[in-house]
């Protein structure tokens, strides 16, 4: 009831039946809570890292959108700026990867529980 | 600040001495040699006690009423500025004169006593910081100083009850200290923050000026004076939070006289009399305090009763003792309870002192169960601790009997009942001192013989202060006569500048002279009596040895209780642990993890929550990933719909 | 600016001495290359310049926190060598790696624009996933990389989505502009959802509750330097870039966030203090010591005005410098044990008194008991929140730091009871140690006795 209300309370997607940038801002986070679903559902290292990716290019296709939606170019060289640290960020994450399949032979993330309370 | 005055030079230097004799110990004590090292210590407090004696002159001969020293500008809140700045007004010289006197006097016993110890110099270091922190306290013209040099003694009263650190149980009773004054501070810190937001100011006199316009019983008033007073009650050890005062006992003696007899636990007293205007303006308060403190004073005065260890004895009687100075704050009667923090420091650091020659004599043999005819052994200590037991129950013309019987007669003014109780308690009072004298230093020797053979009075250097006290706790109380007998009361005359517009506040009873005299009369005879008994006729030694033993089938239940110190530690026990135990039984069904183990002195609500706190922590990414968006979602419902 | 040319220039030097093969003599070269850049920091002292179109802005607060990191990246590096002795990996990379972090830690609290806050949170992120995992064979310490990595990756698209929706009411980066919307009243939903999303990811990179469940793990796990680096640097630029962010743009949006500060101030206390009483690691312990002591910053980001950011600067000070006391003491201990177990300072204080002073003065500065700097670090914290009028929290505080009184004494406890097990002879304690000691011992002391030096700096 209460989400049906939210939702009511949600700006309209149409506007004079044209996309406003309402409709890009909700598949953007479509996108994001898949992704986000994706991490909490599944184990194996390399997807999780997938999942947070889509999350990040949702941000981007966001991003894009209201950067044209503004008029403001910041908002493109912005998406640039993501994916230059994606990229780093996927470096990184794989070489992490790397480096633990080398000492266990196993993708699982959840084996990894040794620090804990 | 134009000019540097001789007061503020005299002033400052009185605060810098012991800070100096602290950093000299600190750092360099290891290398010097013990009678260098006590000789610093003690001087330099010998020094301030000097200076104080000046300031005093000074003050006598009208040389300036009340000075505020300013040295820099300390602490910027906001728009204000507290300051580094000291108050010299006969409230915090009576402080100084005590503070400085009594504590040289122990420096110097401590010479002798602590002389065979390796921590020699760590002990005359951390003294000389107690002092330096009691100075602080008593001198500071703000809250934050007082709060800092507050905190100074608890920290190190918390290092000097675990002096010995060797013994776990020591170090577990220094903890105790410190914690249980942590929750006096807590609301002593709350009642600072309260005065800050109402009256945007800290420093004392701005403070009870501007409290003069809150009017009678305003809440602010009402609730700053009760934060303020669960500090003193931690510090000052009162009801519910007396019982870490004789656990403290486990500090060497002249610890207990100095910080748990004569000054740091007067600090509570010093504080509600340094913010008398705002006590007067809070009747309810005072009522308050006044049930607080009747109640410690007698609940300890008959724990003390069936105590077997020499310092609990003490340590209950000073509980008790305080409940008679916080009684007095709470009829208003502020300069009366000073009185009585100052008559009561000569000879309870008195009786310390003399209770720890006993222990030192008998090589620390505490209990009195193993004591006994020690009378003529060690005659010197024995007159001494007659003269302090003598003091404490309260035989004219001893100090202790003109500064209790003028809260008596204050209690009486306003409530013969409780005045009725307060005179019960001062009967124990006198009982249980007896029975400590007695089973000391009359009768049979019940201990081992081999200690006893050679068994002599102390060296010089311990026996001198303790004359000292002596002389004092015999004729302290002359500056405090009586009113009916009209030679005028010097010390009310003294402190009167302090308390003026809090005593126009309060309404005053003046009893009629011939009643205060048959009261008088009325407690001395009683007192009298009970001394007669039990030392010039042997009626009440079945009656003392009987009362060494508490344990048995056939005690009475009153014994029991009162020996059992009323279980109050249990008490806390059933109250704040079991009911937690209750709860993690029944949590052990839904979860085992949750309840595996359990954190040391703790009690057990802590640890559980603290299990809780940790039980998430299950090392798995998966989990964490879900937790934290569960976070998320539940923040973001908090967002939206709150 | 300077400063950060300096620093990145010194990272790249080291990058260097792996290739050209004097890794030896990085150490000192970073030793006297961190004076030098922390010489230029300061003398962009009440210049206030903005670089790059308005990118970056130097102001004092930012001349400030980048002091504060540039110290505390100067005693890891003193700290360094030691350990590299232990630990087998390549020393100047890893120099490398420290000096890219405290890089991102400048932009992060200079930036005035919201693309500079997000490289600079990123590097400075991905520069810790690198730390975490410099100790290759090592199992724990590989999990603290993957944990890190993996949660600090989920939490950069927060932070992102967060940024994204601010533009989206806003219609730009920069603070300036940012600011002037927010002020202009009748704000679009998103910007509070934006705002909402910024303050989480905010709070997962300074370990508040509930997404603290990193910190404990990736601190126990990471080799004990950059454990240190960790509790420091990043800390203090993550509170920079919070206090930044939220009192030069967001501070709109600061009373309709009120709820949500409260829960996380509260949680983040609470789970802090709590948690650490259940610790046998010293090293665990201090993390979540760590938890807790973000809970008192938390206090300091709500006012979201400059006397905040002043005690905010007062506390992250004191703190880095009691934790770094800590730390050098644990690191001396580590090298003899082989691990970082809190039972090793039982009996410390026979053999090693001095050592164990200084321990004490830390943990009294963490507990903050004065006169201590923690002290009035706490204090001034305590004051600025209620002026923001959250005296409750205040209470939850006091009630924390009641609690941790406990676990920090019996630290101090341990060390003044002997043991048959403690150490027959002092610890070997290093040059460099003793000089990284006694600064850190008498800044806590000195801090505590006369606080006004830093009490108005910005």
């Amino acid at each position: 009831m209460l989400l049906l209300q939210t939702v009511q309370a949600l700006p309209s997607p149409l506007h004079n039946g044209e996309l406003s940038i309402d409709a890009y801002i909700y598949l953007s986070a479509i996108l994001f809570c898949i992704g986000l679903l994706g991490v909490l559902l599944r184990r194996n290292v390399i997807v999780l890292f997938m999942c947070i990716e889509l999350m990040l290019n949702a941000v981007n296709l966001l991003l894009v959108a209201l950067s044209n939606y503004h008029s403001d170019p910041a908002g493109q060289v912005f998406v640039f700026f993501v994916m230059l640290v994606a990229a780093a960020e996927a470096t990184i994450g794989l070489s992490i990867v790397v480096m633990l399949y080398r000492n266990i032979p196993n993708t699982d993330v959840d084996i990894w529980n040794r620090l804990r309370n | 600040m134009n000019s540097f005055s001789t007061i503020d030079s005299l002033t400052t230097a009185l605060v810098a001495l012991p800070l100096l004799g602290f950093l000299i110990n600190g750092l360099m004590g290891q290398r010097l040699s013990k009678s260098m090292v006590g000789a610093i210590g003690s001087g330099v407090v010998l020094g301030a006690f000097l200076l104080s004696c000046g300031l005093m002159s000074m003050y006598l001969s009208g040389a300036f009423e009340s000075h505020t020293t300013n040295l820099f500008a300390w602490l910027p809140i906001g728009d204000y500025t507290a300051k580094f700045a000291f108050l010299v007004d006969p409230l915090s010289l009576l402080m100084l004169m005590v503070v400085t006197g009594v504590g040289s006097l122990i420096h110097i016993y401590s010479i002798g006593y602590i002389h065979e110890d390796e921590g020699f110099y760590k002990f005359f270091a951390y003294l000389n910081l107690f002092i330096f922190s009691m100075l602080l306290l008593v001198l500071g013209a703000n809250f934050p100083m007082l709060f800092a040099g507050w905190e100074g003694v608890g920290l190190c009263s918390y290092l000097l009850i675990g002096f010995w650190y060797k013994n776990a149980d020591y170090t577990a009773a220094a903890q105790k200290a410190f914690v249980m004054n942590r929750i006096g501070d807590l609301g002593f810190l709350l009642g600072i923050f309260l005065v800050f937001s109402t009256f945007g100011t800290l420093d004392f006199t701005d403070v009870m000026n501007a409290a003069l316009q809150l009017g009678t019983d305003s809440p602010v008033a009402v609730g700053i004076t009760l934060l303020l007073f669960v500090g003193a009650m931690g510090k000052s050890a009162q009801l519910p939070l007396f019982t870490w005062l004789p656990d403290a006992m486990a500090g060497p003696t002249p610890v207990s006289a100095l910080i748990h007899a004569a000054t740091m636990v007067t600090a509570g007293l010093y504080m509600i009399a340094r913010c008398n205007v705002l006590y007067a303006l809070a009747p309810t308060t005072l009522h308050f305090i006044t049930l607080i403190a009747i109640a410690t004073a007698l609940l300890a005065a008959t724990i003390a009763v069936f105590q077997n260890d020499i310092k609990k004895v003490l340590a209950y009687s000073t509980v008790s003792q305080l409940g008679y100075m916080f009684a007095a704050m709470g009829m208003g009667a502020f300069a009366t309870g000073m009185f009585h923090v100052m008559t009561h420091a000569f000879f309870k650091a008195l009786l310390f002192l003399g209770a720890g020659a006993v222990i030192h004599a008998l090589h620390g043999e505490q209990n009195i169960g193993q004591m006994g005819g020690l009378k003529n052994r060690i005659p010197f200590t024995y007159k001494i601790f007659l003269v302090g037991t003598l003091a404490v129950a309260g035989l004219p013309p001893l100090s202790g009997f003109f500064s209790k019987d003028e809260i008596l007669a204050t209690v009486f003014a306003h409530n013969p009942i409780l005045w009725v109780l307060l005179l019960l308690g001062s009967l124990l009072t006198a009982f249980y001192m007896l029975r400590l004298l007695w089973l000391v230093f009359y009768g049979e020797y019940r201990g081992n013989h081999h200690v006893v053979e050679h068994l002599h009075d102390n060296p010089n250097t311990m026996n001198y202060p303790l004359v000292v006290l002596a002389v004092l706790s015999v004729v302290g109380g002359f500056v405090g006569m009586p009113a009916f007998l009209h030679l005028g009361n010097a010390f009310h005359e003294f402190l009167e500048p302090v308390f003026a517009s809090s005593n126009a506040l309060l309404p005053h009873q003046h009893l009629h002279a011939t009643t205060e005299m048959a009261l008088m009369a009325l407690t001395v005879a009683l007192v009298g009596t009970l001394i007669y008994l039990a030392l010039f006729t042997d009626r009440l030694s079945g009656i003392f040895l009987r009362s060494l033993h508490t344990e048995g089938k056939n005690t009475a239940w009153w014994k029991k209780l009162w020996s059992k110190k009323y279980y109050v530690d249990e008490i806390y026990d059933t109250l704040f642990v079991s009911p937690s135990r209750m709860v993690s039984r029944a949590l052990h069904q839904v979860d085992t993890q949750l309840v595996d183990g359990t954190v040391n002195g703790l009690g057990h609500l802590t640890a559980l929550f603290s299990q809780m706190s940790v039980a998430t922590q299950i090392g798995k990414i998966g989990g964490y990933m879900l937790l934290m968006s569960l976070g998320v979602l539940g923040l973001l419902l908090v967002f939206v719909l709150g | 600016m300077k400063a950060l040319i300096s620093l990145s220039a010194l990272a790249i030097l080291s990058l260097a001495g792996e290739i050209f093969g004097f890794k030896r003599q990085t150490n000192v070269l970073l030793i006297i290359g961190l004076l030098v850049t922390l010489v230029l920091n300061f003398m962009d002292w009440n210049t206030n310049i903005s670089y790059f179109s308005n990118m970056m802005q130097y102001d004092n607060f930012s001349v400030a926190f980048t002091g504060a990191i540039l110290l505390c990246g100067l005693a890891v590096v003193l700290l360094s060598p030691h350990f590299f002795k232990v630990v087998e990996t390549s020393e100047s990379e890893s120099y490398a790696q420290l000096l890219f972090l405290m890089a991102g830690g400048l932009l992060m609290v200079s930036f005035s624009n919201l693309s500079m806050f997000f490289i600079g949170i990123e590097l400075l992120s991905i520069a810790s996933y690198i730390l975490a995992g410099t100790d290759k064979r090592n199992l724990y310490s590989n999990e603290a990389a993957l944990k890190y990595f993996l949660m600090g990756a989920f939490w950069s698209s927060f932070l992102l989505m967060g940024i994204a929706l601010v533009y989206a009411a806003a219609g730009s980066f920069d603070l300036a502009t940012i600011a002037a919307y927010s002020t202009k009243g009748n704000l679009s939903g998103y910007f509070y959802l934006g705002t909402f999303f910024i303050t989480l990811a905010l709070a997962f990179k300074v370990s508040a509750a509930p997404f603290h469940f990193w910190a404990p793990d990736v601190y126990d796990g990471s080799p004990t330097i950059v454990t240190l680096s960790m509790s420091t640097i990043v800390k203090i630029a993550a509170f920079g870039a919070a206090a930044r962010l939220f009192s030069y743009a967001l501070y709109p949006a600061m009373p309709s966030m009120s709820k949500i500060w409260w829960i996380l101030t509260a949680l983040t206390l609470l789970v802090g203090s709590l948690g650490a009483l259940q610790q046998t690691s010293f090293k665990r312990l201090l993390a979540y010591s760590g938890v807790a002591n973000a809970g008192y910053l938390l206090l300091g980001l709500i006012a979201a005005n400059n006397n905040a950011n002043n005690a905010l600067l007062f506390y992250l000070i004191a703190y880095s410098v009691a934790t770094i006391s800590a730390f050098a003491v644990l690191l001396l201990l580590s090298y003899k044990y082989d691990d970082e177990n809190g039972e090793h300072f039982k009996g410390l204080a026979t053999t090693s008194p001095w050592l164990a002073a200084a321990v004490t003065v830390s943990m009294l500065s963490l507990a903050g008991i004065p006169p201590t700097a923690g002290f009035f670090g706490k204090y001034y914290l305590f004051t600025q929140a209620i002026a923001a009028g959250h005296t409750s929290l205040v209470v939850v505080a006091i009630l924390s730091s009641i609690v941790s009184i406990v676990y920090y004494f019996r630290i101090i406890i341990n060390m003044y009871i002997p043991d048959e097990n403690s150490l027959p002879t002092a610890l070997e304690l290093p040059f460099v140690y003793k000089i990284v000691l006694i600064i850190t011992t008498i800044t806590s002391l000195a801090l505590g006795i006369y606080p006004s030096v830093l009490a108005n700096i910005l």
